[in-house]
């Protein structure tokens, strides 16, 4: 039996439906609350994120959220404030670590891939900041962490 | 006689204690906890989680959702950890993992200081659990040539496969304790590598122990039984991964 390196895993396919998002969401946070071990609970925060972005550098994204634990509640509150205010209009949400040595800048970026117009999804996007984001994303966290909207 | 490694793959230790209360749980007992053990676990988090229940009613099933929290006490390095929740003790021990001796010391210790405090009527579960992660600097492995304990597929099937998760629980003591062992690969560090976690979870399920002796002495089987899995699942050619000291 050979084991090969992942190459592109499977990841389930992201739950739309808000209901069915926050069970599944209270649920998995009651199992890996539930879970003692910080190892295993990391693991399972990251398989969770995997459901509901697509993780463009997962190996970089999980290193990062391995120094930053505290960014996994705000990623997953991400995706519900995300799903209440674009609703239908997402076509993908993707989450990378981006960084730049020469500012000695490291952060994620999430990324609203939308079927709106450039106006529309920019007015979705500033309703996102001013009714939620900017209230709960402050301080240290709001250096590493930005949500983008981009209109395809 | 006990195998010693260089580059030991522990990840993590940990020993949970699941209480059978004697009164309703208050929730003064982390902060009482936290007096008495805040000089070597100075660093306070806090976590919050959500419990599930159902309840029925006349016209179906209502779905409770309460939310519960729980406090976590690290030490000044942050290579260990106290964490307390509604009758619940665990103590965990993270890299750099120092030897056995210390860290049964360290659940002793604290497992009496919770007692004397929250008074529990006895335990509903205890449970010693070493996580072992092994990297690989390959991209493909013949996983039978490291482990002993690995998923096996049948011959009709291709013979190569990349995410998997093993899990057994195996009886041990007629059926009293079990060993719960989980092979599964996670996350590497490094793109197109492998890496896998070996979990031994020793577990006994209402336990007739009440005192500390008998406590201490559980601990130290289930160490043994870890200990004698480990070596069990894997092979010479993954225990050279370790650098094993002679």
């Amino acid at each position: 039996m050979t084991l090969t390196a992942e190459k592109n895993p499977v990841r389930q396919s992201i739950v739309f439906i808000f209901g069915s998002y926050l069970n599944s969401y209270l649920e998995k946070q009651f199992q890996f609350e539930m879970e003692t071990s910080l190892t295993r609970q990391h693991e399972e925060k990251m398989e969770l994120l995997g459901n509901f972005y697509i993780l463009k550098n997962r190996i970089e994204v999980n290193r990062f959220l391995g120094k930053h634990k505290e960014l996994f509640g705000v990623l997953f509150e991400t995706y519900m404030q995300i799903k209440n205010i674009f609703g239908e209009n997402i076509v993908e949400l993707s989450l990378k670590l981006e960084n730049d040595p020469e500012e000695d800048y490291e952060g994620l970026f999430v990324t609203i891939n939308t079927n709106l117009s450039p106006e529309e999804a920019l007015d979705l996007l500033e309703r996102f900041d001013d009714e939620w984001f900017l209230d709960r994303v402050s301080g240290e966290i709001s250096s590493i962490f930005t949500v983008t909207v981009r209109a395809l | 006689m006990d195998r010693k490694y260089a580059k030991s793959p522990i990840k993590e230790a940990l020993c949970e204690f699941q209480f059978v209360p004697n009164q309703p749980w208050d929730m003064t007992v982390a902060g009482l906890f936290y007096e008495k053990i805040k000089e070597e676990f100075p660093i306070k988090k806090q976590q919050v989680g959500y419990q599930f229940g159902f309840q029925p009613k006349e016209d179906g099933i209502e779905q409770k959702v309460e939310k519960f929290q729980r406090m976590q006490f690290f030490n000044s390095d942050s290579s260990a950890l106290v964490q307390v929740g509604v009758d619940l003790l665990t103590i965990n021990h993270l890299k750099p993992y120092s030897k056995w001796e210390n860290f049964k010391s360290m659940i002793i210790e604290n497992l009496k200081k919770y007692q004397e405090l929250a008074t529990p009527k006895g335990f509903k579960r205890i449970g010693l659990r070493y996580i072992n992660k092994i990297g690989f600097s390959e991209n493909s492995i013949e996983i039978k040539d490291y482990f002993n304990y690995y998923p096996s597929t049948p011959d009709d099937l291709p013979q190569m496969h990349d995410t998997f998760h093993v899990r057994v629980e195996i009886p041990y003591k007629q059926g009293r304790d079990h060993l719960i062992i989980t092979l599964t690969n996670v996350i590497p560090e490094i793109p197109d590598r492998i890496s896998l976690i070996l979990d031994l979870d020793y577990i006994i399920e209402k336990p007739e122990i009440t005192t500390g002796n008998q406590t201490s002495d559980w601990i130290a089987d289930a160490h043994i039984e870890i200990k004698k899995a480990f070596e069990a699942c894997i092979t010479d050619k993954c225990r050279n991964l370790f650098d094993e000291v002679i």
